[in-house]
């Protein structure tokens, strides 16, 4: 049955899979969610784990957080055996953010990816097609609309100065 | 002469493009509404058209995206004079609850001149109906 039991026997088998010492914090949101921080090194190991051994299918989406006071990134990998979600995250410097893909385990993540990387420009080493998926044509590749040290006001001006080179399809 | 007849003939038979810049599709439901034989503006003689060169009105529903403002401004250009656009929905004509959003223009008038605005999340097809008229009075003023 699905409930917080099940969950945190996922959870002590992640730890024997991996390394207990490469989880870092685990932290539960009842009744079917568990956050578990793993060190970005052990992330493909982590996913490949939960999909393989822990029969978990389906990955619902890859959110990015800005942690722009700790000068870190977030990325949370949510994954579900359509009961429980298992939310793997990983913190990553804020001034080079780069996470390993895992379009490799799991070909679904392609589009999440990208649409990581296009708000927060988080690069995913070794992703097939790492190109803009949401924003418009024209958009500059340096513009990341959900960092959180963008304004709107700051957006729309870039854009329009951008107007003003040329660029078109923004 | 000719251009009265002209005038009358523009009056009497408004021929409408339909073109969304990113609605939600509730705008569109209601002009389709309007068009289809429920309300049926046809019988005034308006007349939904596929191509921006056959049309004098634009009917545009939806906040104006980043992504969708020069393809607007060409199908706009398309268009002969004289033309006008009909903004359907809050969305077309502030922004509505995008407003604030970093990928969409406050309203199409940021973009290409508004001769009427119909207010409504979606207006209903009465509303659009309204709009239209409106237009028209406008149209046999000038």
């Amino acid at each position: 049955m699905a409930g917080k039991t099940s969950l945190e026997e996922a959870v002590e088998k992640l730890k024997a899979g991996i390394g207990a010492e490469n989880v870092l914090e685990v932290k539960y949101q009842p009744p079917r969610n568990v956050f578990v921080l793993v060190k970005t090194e052990k992330l493909k190991d982590a996913v490949s784990y939960i999909m393989k051994n822990l029969n978990y299918q389906y990955v619902i989406t890859i959110t990015g957080v800005d942690l722009i006071k700790q000068n870190q990134m977030e990325v949370i990998y949510h994954l579900t055996d359509y009961s429980n979600t298992i939310s793997l995250r990983v913190r990553i410097p804020r001034d080079n953010p780069k996470v390993p893909t895992i379009t490799d385990i799991i070909p679904g993540a392609t589009l999440y990816e990208r649409e990581v990387h296009d708000m927060f420009g988080i690069v995913f080493e070794g992703h097939p097609n790492l190109v803009k998926l949401l924003l418009p044509d024209g958009w500059p590749e340096d513009l990341h609309p959900l960092r959180k040290d963008v304004t709107v006001q700051q957006i729309r001006e870039r854009l329009e100065e951008e107007r003003k080179k040329g660029v078109r399809g923004i | 002469m000719a251009l009265g007849l002209v005038k009358w003939a523009r009056i009497k038979s408004p021929w409408i493009l339909h073109f969304n810049t990113g609605a939600c599709n509730a705008c569109d439901i209601e002009v389709l509404a309007a068009l289809t034989p429920r309300f049926d503006v046809e019988r005034f003689g308006i007349l939904l058209k596929g191509s921006p060169r056959h049309a004098d009105v634009m009917v545009v529903t939806g906040s104006v995206t980043r992504q969708i403002r020069d393809r607007l401004v060409r199908v706009y250009e398309q268009m002969p004079e004289p033309k006008f656009v009909l903004a359907v929905g809050n969305c077309a004509a502030t922004g509505g609850v995008f407003q604030q959003c970093y990928n969409v223009y406050e309203g199409i008038d940021k973009v290409i001149p508004v001769d009427v605005y119909v207010p409504g999340c979606p207006p209903r097809p009465e509303a659009i109906i309204y709009g239209v008229v409106k237009l028209l009075e406008k149209l046999a003023k000038s």
